[in-house]
């Protein structure tokens, strides 16, 4: 904790010491994903005419998908899958949702067999995945005993693509690491180089962070591994809530030095705290959906509902701990080639969620840190991606000239330390929290609650923004949850912000 | 300054600096076994309950939270968080009654009234924190326990 903070400060000095934005702007900017551009576009299956059509044993009516599949006007108008063994030389040279629809019309049996044998077969398909409309509509057109097998023969795959279905991919990703974590420790050590046995402590070092981070299974709320890639430093997702059914929901962003094997299990303690934040909120300002009154002066002896117990009525939350990109560390930090990995995978996120939600779509909110903010706001300007609100906390310069540029419904929040020299460094772009950039202020000074009247910790430095009881931590959950009328800026205006001001705004 | 006694003040400083940006807390953990300490913070959470009265939820997550102690070793909470009915007395009643009730119990407190909310906080002197909230139209009650090494 104290090398990231010690490396922040380096980190920041070296960036306020480099050039400017027009240096760092000049970095070639990656095509776009294919998905997310699609995503812009809906349009038929296209390439799947080609693959043979004809009854086998996995053709079928379209799947009751399960309970949390929302398959969305698109698949009510797909057609039904009917499809053919098809031949394997063929299938390994196909890609994309062809690729996906060949592997649905294989036994399971036969798919692990094809994958194992070409593993380069799933590496392509989640470099440049299919639109998360696409994939929804090819899961959604197969049958149940066809997804279970895809989850058990193809788990890699199915847990990381944008538009399956988030308690499939949990199943998925769940099976994957305990099979690699499995293979990992059974693994003969004096049958590898020193070199190799150091990389293979390295990755299991940084799964088992993922099994601490996903809790006991008695978790509460439970917790779902939406995504995960063993390879290198990794990547992985984990929600804290139902994001098939939360009314509210939030990604966090991550920014430098935010690794899956250092900071996995305290991306999630930081989700789980704003989940917990957002519930007191949403609580104490929903009036109409409160349990009767306590009826009399006097303490009553206490009922208590068990763990599970919820109110039906009372909005429901999830936050993700999202670590979906390689975040950069001190020799990568200059560049945006990162950034724009990010991107891309934060708008493949947020279609995903989308897609599957439908006509059911939550209130969605992007809380970006530091490399991170840039990063969404290029998933917010270049692609096809929307959000309800985006807050952004410790930014080192946004690529577009003001909020217009951002595909944000909503507001626009952006926090800015004491002592924290990323946002004044501008190194990509304009700073966010200029008023030039018309984003609102969010107060993270500390001071009066002034809805509680809490005496509130404030954030100092570039990695305290998420800090129990800060008012950054105040603030955010109440942009996550819609209640940024209630956000503080550290003005005068704030001592108008009372719970009256809430109910009637 | 000589370089000599510019260099304690120096590395005081970046230490200082150090404990500041990592969030590192200065409070021991207890002498009391894991469970014992788990078992504290809940009863002191089921006894705020109680003070408050009504029916509660228990939303508590069992997944513990990453917190660092001295000197950065990781160490970990358990959180709580109830949610309850609306207080049939009135907000200050009620905030009163659970101020009553943490300073009896030998904690610290802070009151804090605006607008129609009340947030009644206290601090056990091992660390455990509790944040009593009321409004008009409910209240809440979370909390994590002491930082103990994970």
């Amino acid at each position: 904790m104290v090398v990231d903070a010690a490396a922040a400060i380096i980190a920041s000095l070296t960036v306020m010491a480099a050039a400017g934005p027009s240096t760092a702007l000049e970095h070639p900017r990656p095509e776009l994903s294919a998905s997310i551009v699609q995503a812009a576009a809906p349009h038929a299956l296209g390439p799947l005419a080609s693959l043979p059509e004809a009854a086998t044993t996995h053709a079928s009516a379209p799947a009751s998908a399960p309970a949390s599949s929302s398959a969305g006007p698109a698949a009510s108008s797909a057609t039904p899958a009917v499809a053919a063994i098809p031949d394997l030389t063929r299938l390994t040279s196909t890609r994309g949702t062809q690729l996906l629809r060949g592997l649905g019309a294989l036994p399971a049996a036969e798919t692990a067999r094809v994958l194992a044998a070409n593993p380069q077969l799933v590496e392509r398909t989640l470099a440049r995945p299919p639109a998360p409309r696409q994939v929804d509509r090819w899961w959604s057109n197969l049958d149940a005993a066809t997804q279970l097998s895809l989850v058990s023969a193809a788990p890699r795959l199915v847990g990381n693509l944008d538009g399956v279905p988030y308690v499939m991919r949990d199943m998925a990703n769940r099976s994957h690491l305990r099979s690699v974590v499995n293979a990992l420790e059974l693994a003969d050590p004096m049958s590898l180089g020193a070199s190799e046995r150091l990389q293979q402590r390295e990755q299991l070092q940084m799964l088992y962070s993922v099994l601490d981070a996903l809790g006991p299974a008695t978790a509460n709320p439970p917790r779902q591994l939406i995504s995960l890639d063993v390879e290198g430093q990794g990547k992985a997702a984990i929600v804290v809530g139902d994001l098939a059914t939360a009314d509210y929901v939030s990604y966090i962003v991550p920014g430098m030095f935010i690794s899956v094997q250092q900071s996995m299990v305290e991306w999630v303690d930081t989700a789980a705290r704003l989940h917990d934040e957002q519930v007191t909120w949403l609580t104490l300002l929903d009036s109409a959906t409160r349990a009767p009154a306590v009826t009399t002066g006097a303490p009553v002896p206490t009922g208590t509902d068990d763990a599970t117990g919820t109110d039906a009525s009372t909005p429901t939350v999830a936050t993700v701990a999202w670590i979906g990109y390689q975040t950069p560390h001190l020799l990568n930090v200059g560049s945006l080639d990162l950034a724009y990995e990010g991107r891309d995978a934060i708008a493949s996120a947020v279609l995903g969620l989308q897609t599957l939600r439908g006509d059911n779509a939550p209130y969605l909110s992007l809380l970006a840190h530091s490399y991170g903010s840039t990063a969404a706001m290029l998933a917010l300007t270049e692609t096809s991606a929307t959000v309800d609100a985006l807050a952004m906390i410790g930014s080192p310069g946004a690529p577009g000239a003001s909020v217009a540029t951002l595909n944000v419904r909503g507001d626009v929040f952006v926090g800015e330390a004491a002592w924290d020299p990323i946002p004044n460094s501008s190194f990509f772009g304009l700073d966010p929290g200029s008023s030039d950039f018309g984003a609102r202020a969010m107060n993270v000074a500390g001071g009066i609650d002034v809805i509680t009247n809490r005496v509130l910790e404030g954030s100092t430095g570039h990695n305290s923004y998420f800090s129990p009881g800060t008012e950054s931590m105040r603030n955010l959950a109440l942009i996550a949850i819609d209640r940024g009328e209630l956000v503080t800026d550290g003005t005068s205006t704030d001592a108008l912000r009372t719970l009256d001001y809430a109910l009637t705004y | 300054m000589p370089p000599a006694r510019a260099l304690p003040r120096t590395v005081a400083s970046l230490v200082a600096a150090a404990l500041l940006l990592s969030g590192c807390a200065l409070v021991p953990s207890t002498d009391v076994t894991d469970q014992q300490a788990r078992d504290r913070f809940i009863a002191l959470v089921d006894a705020a309950q109680d003070a408050a009265g009504g029916r509660w939820q228990v939303k508590d997550d069992p997944s513990p939270r990453e917190c660092t102690i001295p000197l950065w070793v990781t160490g970990a909470r358990i959180p709580a968080l109830r949610t309850g009915p609306a207080p049939g007395d009135g907000i200050e009643e009620a905030a009163g009654r659970m101020q009553r009730h943490f300073t009896d119990s030998g904690m610290r407190t802070t009151v804090s009234e605006i607008g129609d909310v009340v947030e009644v906080r206290a601090e056990t002197p091992a660390g455990e924190l509790l944040l009593f909230r009321v409004s008009e139209t409910a209240m809440t009650i979370t909390g994590e326990s002491e930082c103990r090494p994970a």
